[in-house]
């Protein structure tokens, strides 16, 4: 069948359509425009953080790798890992010795590590940026960095070059001629250790199952937590083995989701737009798509004529929006990254080509969508409707009257939803992600005059003048003083300090058990411990910390004493047991109740035992103790005033350098700051969706108040004065303002907290972003009010009412 | 890369066999089309009829078929219409020698008394009264050389941009007589300047005839009106009389040719003059329009293009 | 038989109206030949719309069958009827139906455009100059007056050469003298391209014009007005 020509002419009607109509033209690109615009500048954003995360994971540990077993792994669990049909790949790293000296430089501390082939040639290969050589093959061939040469007072040498080094694996210490297999420079903490061969690792003593890392590398970019929890159970970890996922992998679905989510509510928003606009047009001009029909067009040509209209503005739309897009995130892109944290360095900008495809097919999509309904209801109007007298045919408009307000509504409740949820969660971003320290306290001092091995060196940096101080500033709510004193816990074998010793001794690899053992027995206090005593309210905190593992009674007349946490697993046999310890030379003993895992008691420098005990206990053994850290609690969080005055204090304490302080308000500020482009950029994305939503009321508006002209100048011939007509018309708007910022405040309120919770990882509490939603709210009620008075103004206009009678006649 | 190549060549090999096969079908797509055309082509060359046109399809073969029926329609028409004509020309000369029936044989009676009667005084009377034979048909023959002449499409109108004044004096002049014998009064009113399209001899005829109908119709005494209005499209000549009128269903029928309104056979005229005062303004693609209502008089209305 | 280029039998259109039917067409037999300038009056509401319309393949019956041109109508589907109108209808109605997008030559050419056929710009030249409109050939609709958009639809109703031109109450909206210059227009032209003229009017004056008159009462052809004038 050959086709005749018959294009031009709905080209050509198209084109004066679009012409004729520009108002809602010009409102339909910029539609699609802006749609477009924020779907690549979204998915470009998201997808760079994202990769640049990556990318900065990879650097900082010199691997590329989702999850890591450290200390120690099975040859089982390892076969699990490699067979869970999400692990793309599983490296091995391992510890085999350090070196002591070599035969240029007597004081070397490097370490030697192995790896196995999947590490190497998958997971590090993309923090490598030079190699040369190989990695070794036999057993006297090692792998090294510029850095470690250096180290070793051997930059000079080349690949293939020999040295003489000594250095310690788990079979003692050896010295012997090593040659140069390869030399490579690029990104990770082992860029000070050399690489060695399979060989000499099976030789040096040391087992995975105690020292070995195993890299877990996942198959996707994105993976689900529950698919990482799941890794994680299935590997079976004793208590000494550590899994740890990377953050990237721990937020990247989140992020990836919350994208999607962004620009699936922008898709919605540009959809209601279009298809409120083309959906009124449509029943604006029943008759005159019955006239086409009449003159003779197929239902095929009237669709293709309402596609052609809006394939024009959409293509243009979207390659503009497009080439907006490229241009603000080229520029903006590095900005923000470099805000939001993500060093810049040497990182291009990634351009995705993905990302054109991607927003282009999807906001494509959104308007093939919007189109559906409105062609449908083209073409169920008969060609008799050209006969009919008048444009409005009352069945139609008030079935559309019905579903473009909740169009309306729902497209204005949505774009304030998204504000709401932005500005949210943008808001307390810096509260969300600031790390609460103990006992969430606003301020914390802490004294440091403390030296490892020195019992004496603890000094009374902070008197009790000071505290008083702090404590009678105003907006300072609560001071919880920490005291303590050093406690010397005697040597006794198979007691509580051999087994202390022999754990510490086996986190510092490098210590021998025997030795240390022995500089014990000689030397007690230079393994000396700590007796911290809390008050009452402190207490009750970190009993609940622990499940309320500690009677209460028994802590606080001092029968009971909570151990902090060193670094290695505490056997449940010393839990209810006694330990003796001595302060000022007097024999002590006190029953261990709990375990305490947090940080907060274990600050302090002293290799042996802390143990945190009541006030009054303390007191009773010492009137010497001194103050160790003040955990400061505000009226208001983040009081700056306080905040100043504290400092103040600080900086004129006289021990004032030996001392150091954390402020949960300078961390807020800092990541505030660090953030202030993310929320620049969220505000312009929430804005620009208020504006679409706006876009949308104001044309839905405009149009019926058009297509209503006839029903204003009959009320106003039947005596309804201008003024009453827009009593009416404000009273209607406000209606629409009031709906929508009711379902914002309730559905859009729970969706809010929704969003919040689920990003808030601090668990700071949910706030409603007073200032920006009542802007937002003044600003869609100003709109909604005006918008209908000035179309009003503009139809009535100067016209008079029967000529404005006589225009439907 | 390797990926990217094969790619390109997948789809370039996709792209070959996406046009072959779209030249395939174009190809099969005018051959289908020539045939049609071929088929149909022959049929009218055959002179016969092509089928109904068929409004089926959206394509150019339904377009082009359109044409060719309408070509068809055009070429039996044009058929139909010379047989008409040939019918038309019969019908006239029959009309004529019928109309020429009746004076020619008074006049042959009038002769035959003639040559029988002697009296002179007799021979008079019969002479004045052939004479007015010879006046009728003499009036019968020309109007009869006018209508066929428009007829056969011998004449051709020559319209000239003339001010319409002249016409209506030349036409006027020539109906006051008897509109001064039946003491009719008749009233002009028109602008001087006013300029139309037409050609001044034919039109001058066809108000004329319509005038010379309305002296007749209107009772001694009477009035008749005259006014020229110029519309948007069309110039209108009205003549307003106060004669009997034409009732409703007569409207259309006293433009035939040989019409005789039923009551006035007696009175001199063979009905031809409203039929070519009608044909006239239609060869000038104007019309004439009639508002009568009986006892009131009636109005012919001229509508010619500016 | 021959040369009847509309023709309608026992047609009936009935409409459901809330609960009661109501009968705009109750059998209607019509014949009207080629080259016939009919014109159609009743009272508003007698069916007379929905006649022209059925014929002119708008809209179509309940019962009973349209043949125009020897084309059946209801046989035909959406699609057909569309291109049957653009080729073989032109149709004229009271509220002028231009597209306001399009200019006046646009407009006019549209039928045919639509149909992807070859334009006669010497045609359409001459139908401009006969309705008076050659210099606003580049007007918008609504730059021009009542009778001249008037003028531009019996153009746009004739560009096509269409065998049946339908008017609905083409005049509805001019003043007397504009009416009749309007219909007598159209007269005129429909008779220079051998065109059959369908009109509809209230105006009995109007309705004098044609060959025959026809009223419609009550959904049906009134047998005593129906009488025959012309050649």
């Amino acid at each position: 069948m050959l086709a005749n020509n018959n294009k031009p002419i709905i080209s050509k009607l198209a084109k004066n359509t679009v012409r004729a109509n520009k108002h809602q033209f010009v409102v339909l690109f910029i539609t699609v425009l802006l749609s477009a615009f924020m779907l690549f500048s979204i998915f470009t954003v998201g997808l760079n953080y994202l990769d640049l995360s990556r990318l900065q994971n990879t650097r900082l540990y010199g691997t590329e790798f989702d999850a890591s077993v450290i200390n120690g792994f099975t040859e089982e669990q390892r076969e699990i890992a490699q067979n869970n049909s999400h692990v793309e790949t599983v490296g091995r790293q391992a510890y085999s010795g350090h070196v002591k000296s070599t035969d240029s430089d007597d004081t070397v501390n490097v370490g030697l590590l192995w790896c196995d082939k999947a590490f190497w040639e998958d997971q590090k290969t993309p923090a490598i940026t030079k190699m040369q050589g190989h990695y070794p093959n036999a057993e006297n061939e090692l792998l090294a960095t510029t850095d470690i040469l250096k180290e070793c007072g051997k930059e000079h040498l080349n690949i293939g070059d020999s040295f003489t080094m000594t250095y310690e694996d788990n079979k003692g210490i050896h010295t012997k001629e090593f040659k140069l297999s390869g030399i490579w420079s690029g990104y990770g903490t082992d860029k000070i250790n050399f690489y060695v061969s399979d060989d000499f690792y099976e030789k040096s003593g040391f087992e995975p199952e105690k020292n070995g890392i195993l890299n877990i590398k996942f198959k996707n970019n994105y993976v689900l937590g529950s698919t990482i929890d799941r890794l994680q159970e299935s590997l079976d970890l004793s208590s000494r083995q550590i899994f740890q996922a990377t953050d990237y992998i721990d937020r990247s679905m989140t992020i990836l989701a919350a994208l999607c989510g962004l620009c699936l509510i922008i898709c919605i928003s540009a959809y209601l737009l279009i298809f409120n606009i083309l959906y009124l047009s449509v029943s604006g001009k029943v008759r005159y798509y019955g006239l086409l029909q009449a003159l003779g067009m197929t239902k095929k040509q009237l669709v293709q004529f309402i596609r052609k209209q809006m394939s024009a503005i959409g293509i243009a739309g979207i390659v503009i929006g497009i080439l907006l897009g490229i241009a603000v995130s080229l520029g903006i892109v590095p900005y923000t990254m470099e805000m939001l944290g993500i060093s810049v360095g040497n990182i291009k900008i990634q351009f995705y080509p993905i990302v054109v495809i991607l927003s282009a097919f999807t906001t494509a999509l959104a308007i093939l969508c919007s189109l559906r309904t409105p062609i449908r209801a083209a073409t169920e109007i008969t060609p008799t409707e050209a006969a009919k007298y008048r444009t409005n045919n009352v069945t139609i408009s008030r079935h559309l009257k019905k579903k473009k307000s909740a169009v309306v509504l729902l497209s204005l409740s949505m774009s304030l939803i998204v504000f709401l949820c932005l500005t949210a969660v943008i808001n307390t971003y810096g509260e969300r992600t600031v790390y609460p320290n103990y006992w969430n306290a606003d301020f914390i001092i802490c004294n440091s005059t403390q030296t490892t091995e020195d019992i004496h060196s603890l000094h009374p940096a902070i008197g009790n003048d000071f505290l008083s101080e702090i404590t009678k500033i105003d907006g300072v709510a609560e001071v919880h003083a920490m005291r303590g004193i050093p406690a010397v816990f005697p040597y006794q074998a198979d007691g509580f300090s051999d087994f202390w010793i022999k754990e510490y001794t086996e986190v510092k690899t490098y210590l021998s058990y025997s030795d240390t053992v022995q500089g014990y027995r000689e030397n007690p206090e230079k393994y000396y411990g700590m007796i911290k005593g809390i008050d009452e309210e402190e207490f009750d905190y970190l009993n609940q910390t622990l499940g309320n593992a500690v009677d209460k009674q028994s802590f606080l007349n001092g029968e009971t004493a909570v151990l902090q946490f060193a670094g290695f697993e505490i056997p449940q046999k010393w839990i209810g047991n006694s330990i003796p310890f001595q302060v000022e030379s007097k024999k002590q003993e006190i029953k261990i109740g709990a375990v305490s895992y947090g940080d907060y008691y274990g600050a302090t420098v002293n290799i042996g035992a802390n143990l945190v005990v009541s006030d009054e206990y303390l007191n009773r053994l010492t009137n010497q103790a001194s103050i160790l850290s003040l955990n400061i609690k505000y009226g208001q969080s983040y009081d700056e005033d306080a905040e100043q005055k504290i400092k103040k204090h600080f900086n004129e304490n006289p021990y004032s350098k030996d001392l150091f302080y954390l402020s949960k308000y300078d961390d807020m500020k800092a990541i505030q700051d660090s953030q202030g482009n993310l929320f620049a950029v969220g505000t312009a994305i929430s804005l620009l969706l208020l504006f679409v939503g706006m876009l949308n009321y104001v044309n839905t508006i405009t149009s019926s108040i058009q297509n209503r002209k006839l029903t204003f100048a009959i009320m106003e011939s039947v005596g309804m004065s201008r003024k009453q007509i827009k009593k009416l018309l404000i009273r209607e708007s406000i209606l629409y303002a009031f709906g929508s910022i009711v379902i914002t405040l309730t559905a859009g309120m729970g969706i809010a907290y929704i969003v919040f919770q689920s990003m808030n990882y601090m668990k700071v509490q949910f706030a409603i972003p007073v200032i920006p939603l009542s802007f937002a709210f003044l600003l869609v009620s100003i709109i909604c009010v005006f918008t209908p008075i000035i179309s009003y103004k503009k139809i009535a206009g100067d016209s008079s009412l029967t000529e404005r009678l006589r225009e439907y006649e | 890369m390797e990926i990217a190549i094969l790619l390109i060549f997948v789809f370039l090999i996709g792209l070959i066999i996406f046009l072959l096969r779209k030249n395939h079908a174009l190809k099969k797509d005018i051959y289908d089309f020539t045939h049609k055309l071929d088929k149909s082509l022959n049929i009218l060359l055959n002179g016969r009829k092509l089928d109904n046109s068929i409004c089926e399809q959206d394509d150019l073969w339904g377009t082009v078929y359109d044409k060719l029926y309408r070509i068809s329609n055009l070429h039996t028409r044009k058929n139909q219409e010379v047989t008409s004509e040939k019918e038309n020309l019969k019908e006239l000369v029959s009309d004529i020698s019928h109309q020429i029936k009746t004076p020619l044989s008074n006049i042959k009676l009038y002769l035959e008394m003639l040559t029988d009667e002697t009296a002179l005084a007799e021979n008079t009377e019969t002479i004045e009264k052939m004479g007015k034979q010879v006046g009728k048909l003499d009036f019968l023959f020309q109007s009869m050389i006018k209508m066929s002449r428009l007829e056969t499409g011998t004449i051709k109108i020559q319209k000239k941009r003339n001010a319409i004044s002249d016409t209506l004096a030349a036409a006027i002049g020539a109906a006051i007589p008897k509109a001064d014998k039946k003491n009719i009064q008749i009233h002009v009113e028109y602008d001087e300047t006013h300029r139309l399209n037409h050609d001044i001899k034919w039109t001058g005829e066809a108000i004329f005839n319509i005038l010379d109908n309305a002296v007749k119709y209107t009772e001694s005494g009477g009035f008749i009106w005259i006014s020229v209005e110029q519309g948007e499209i069309f110039t209108k000549i009205s003549i307003k009389d106060t004669g009997k009128g034409i009732p409703l269903e007569r409207h259309g029928t006293i433009f035939n040719r040989f019409y005789r309104e039923p009551e006035v056979h007696d009175n001199e005229g063979v009905g031809i003059g409203l039929y070519l005062a009608r044909e006239i303004v239609s060869m000038q693609n104007g019309y004439i329009e009639v508002q009568s209502e009986v006892g009131k008089g009636s109005i012919f209305n001229i509508y010619l293009p500016n | 038989m021959d040369n009847m280029i509309v023709k309608t039998k026992s047609l009936k259109k009935y409409y459901q109206v809330g609960c009661h039917v109501v009968k705009a067409l109750d059998g209607v037999d019509l014949e009207v030949k080629e080259r016939e300038f009919v014109s159609i009056i009743g009272k508003s509401g007698c069916g007379k719309s929905t006649l022209l319309h059925m014929i002119g393949g708008l809209d179509s019956p309940t019962e009973g069958t349209v043949t125009v041109d020897g084309i059946e109508l209801e046989k035909m589907n959406h699609e057909q009827l569309a291109i049957f109108r653009r080729r073989k209808v032109g149709f004229i109605f009271q509220q002028y139906n231009l597209i306001p997008d399009l200019n006046v030559y646009d407009n006019i050419v549209f039928p045919l455009e639509l149909d992807g056929a070859e334009t006669d710009t010497a045609f359409i030249d001459v139908l401009l100059e006969a309705l008076h409109i050659a210099d606003k050939k580049i007007s918008l609709p609504s730059m021009l007056s009542g009778g001249e958009q008037q003028r531009v639809a019996i153009a746009r109703a004739l560009a096509v050469k269409p065998a049946i031109i339908l008017a609905d109450e083409p005049t509805g909206n001019l003043d007397t003298s504009s009416s009749h210059e309007v219909i007598g227009l159209l007269k005129v032209i429909a008779k220079q391209y051998q065109q059959t003229l369908i009109v509809i009017t209230h105006d009995l004056d109007i309705a004098q014009l044609a060959d025959r008159t026809i009223q419609i009462k009550d959904g049906k052809i009134w047998k005593g007005n129906d009488f025959y004038v012309g050649k």
